[in-house]
């Protein structure tokens, strides 16, 4: 609380300032919603005070430095991720997702998660689908309430949002045969099969990338530890991806070093 | 004892805490981001598309701002509530904080001195933003928006109760918070783009001066005897007692004036007598230089 001094001269300047401030204001009163007042708030507007420069001019600085920091780190990156349905392209998803979370909220099965902070800064926050505690039977929740239209009706991955791979030196059947677990789930007809050696092999064109098979994948329960050998058998990637762009089954390195990276002339 | 800071904690918090829930229980009402003016502006420049099913969120919360005005500072934004638990607005509040006000005295207009809210330079921001974002094709200022950070580092937590992975941003996104909220003290008046948007809702919001607002009784008020009250405890440093037009854009609706007022004196009813002479357009001459 400031209002130390006082006294009767204080007092008068009191007084003084009001008069003078109701005469000004009954003056300014009448410009009121005219042109002029809006041109001044125009004016002001327009030639900021030299401070006003210098905070909006280091916050732009640091804006345009985030960015370019970000694209940066995308770019060199490039990668790909499993986004939720109606996902049109990495780009898209990009440009249009403001983060709202609706997806990660209407996901009945907690599939969608925002993405963590990763090397890939401006992805942070954005959508992509995590298979651990359940996988995707299109309900089309997230499309649904997408506010922005980063996942959309008409995009082609309304129905397929990835691909499922085998990883050769994981799946139990590639080691010993008798597991067909994935096979059994699957619930895509002929999109998972036994080839003749009982082992899984995945028909990519059918596959939709529902992620059943990564979630039920009893691997990880019938194996010892192993750092070297990737967790599941069988995983689903993005089909951009250099994961998916490779033939067949995977290694758990070809799998590692290929999950998030896009393909070669990948669809950007 | 502040009373109002206590509810608007409360508001603040409860709204997370919904968005929280909502998470868990699989309803989609979004976080604030859903609702955001510069989301969608960022968005029209960098995709080149409408998000049309943005848009009415957004023009409800701006109509909100024209009706009551800044309510959404200092009731709703996350940013106020770490800054009222927290601390951290430089002359602020009669007890626990400063207590001090800047241009305080008898005989002094504290209006006169007052930091004001910059229009100007969140202006310069947006555009900045908007320029950028239009460059690198994706909404920028997602990456450092406190709402947005408060909101991550939510979902943060969310994720992590599903992945049991817990990520980097559980430590970096406070770290940027911090940086911005009590590093970057001049964040919302300055900098912040939202600001923008609410301060050209809460111009013409004061153009048309009759919508309900903080007013003083002149007969009750006792700032010519030398009381600053409202101005100590004003996050803003208005003083309503000499409070223009201009200054009461400024003014969130916080209610801590009406609280601590000795007198009594402020009330929110629609003074058409009062606002009328109170009506000027010192808007031109700037005084925060």
């Amino acid at each position: 609380m400031g209002a130390t001094a006082s006294g009767p001269d204080a007092r008068a300047n009191v007084t003084m300032d009001a008069a003078e401030r109701i005469a000004t204001d009954a003056k300014a009163d009448a410009a009121v919603d005219t042109v002029e007042g809006i041109a001044a708030d125009m004016k002001a507007l327009s030639h900021p005070s030299r401070r006003q420069f210098c905070i909006a001019g280091g916050a732009a600085i640091v804006l345009a430095g985030t960015a370019a920091l970000g694209q940066m780190t995308h770019q060199q990156a490039d990668a790909v991720y499993v986004r939720p349905p109606g996902a049109e392209s990495e780009a898209s998803l990009l440009a249009k997702c403001d983060r709202c979370e609706r997806c990660v909220q209407a996901c009945p099965y907690d599939l969608v998660q925002p993405r963590p902070l990763s090397f890939d800064i401006p992805t942070v926050g954005t959508p992509e689908i995590v298979y651990k505690a359940g996988f995707c039977d299109f309900c089309m929740e997230c499309v649904r309430v997408c506010p922005t239209g980063a996942l959309s009706w008409d995009a082609p991955t309304v129905s397929d949002i990835g691909t499922a791979k085998v990883i050769k030196d994981a799946c139990v059947a590639w080691a010993w045969e008798g597991c067909r677990v994935c096979v059994d789930v699957c619930p895509v007809e002929g999109a998972l099969t036994l080839d003749e050696r009982g082992r899984p092999q995945v028909n990519e064109t059918l596959c939709n990338g529902c992620g059943l098979c990564e979630l039920e994948c009893p691997a990880p329960s019938l194996r010892a530890y192993d750092a070297a050998a990737a967790e599941k058998g069988i995983y689903v990637v993005s089909r951009e991806s250099a994961a998916a762009a490779q033939p067949g089954a995977l290694t758990t390195e070809q799998f590692e070093t290929g999950r998030f990276v896009r393909a070669e002339g990948g669809l950007r | 004892m502040n009373r109002m800071r206590y509810l608007r904690i409360g508001i603040a918090a409860a709204i997370l805490v919904a968005v929280f829930a909502c998470a868990i229980a699989h309803v989609s009402i979004g976080t604030l981001c859903a609702l955001c003016p510069v989301g969608f502006a960022e968005i029209v420049v960098a995709s080149g598309s409408l998000p049309w099913e943005l848009l009415p969120g957004v023009v409800a919360v701006l109509a909100v701002v024209f009706l009551l005005g800044r309510v959404f500072c200092s009731w709703v934004c996350p940013t106020s509530l770490l800054k009222n638990v927290f601390g951290g607005k430089t002359p602020r509040g009669l007890t626990g904080r400063s207590g001090s006000c800047a241009g305080c005295g008898l005989g002094a207009d504290p209006n006169e001195g007052r930091i004001r809210n910059s229009l100007a330079a969140q202006g310069i921001v947006l555009v900045v933003l908007l320029v950028v974002s239009f460059i690198v094709h994706f909404p920028v200022f997602c990456l450092l928006c406190p709402i947005g950070l408060v909101f991550g580092t939510l979902f943060a937590v969310s994720r992590m109760f599903v992945t049991w992975q817990p990520g980097w941003e559980l430590i970096v996104f406070p770290a940027i918070l911090v940086l911005e909220l009590f590093v970057l003290r001049r964040w919302c008046s300055a900098i912040c783009p939202l600001g923008f948007f609410f301060g050209l809702a809460a111009k013409a919001r004061s153009r048309v001066g009759f919508l309900p607002g903080v007013r003083v009784r002149a007969a009750s008020c006792k700032h010519a005897e030398g009381c600053d009250v409202c101005t100590a405890t004003c996050p803003e440093n208005i003083c309503a007692a000499t409070a223009t037009a201009r200054d009461m854009e400024d003014c969130t609706l916080c209610f801590d004036c009406r609280e601590h007022c000795p007198s009594s004196a402020i009330t929110m009813k629609p003074d058409f007598a009062t606002s009328k002479a109170k009506r000027s357009v010192d808007c031109s001459d700037d005084r925060d230089h």
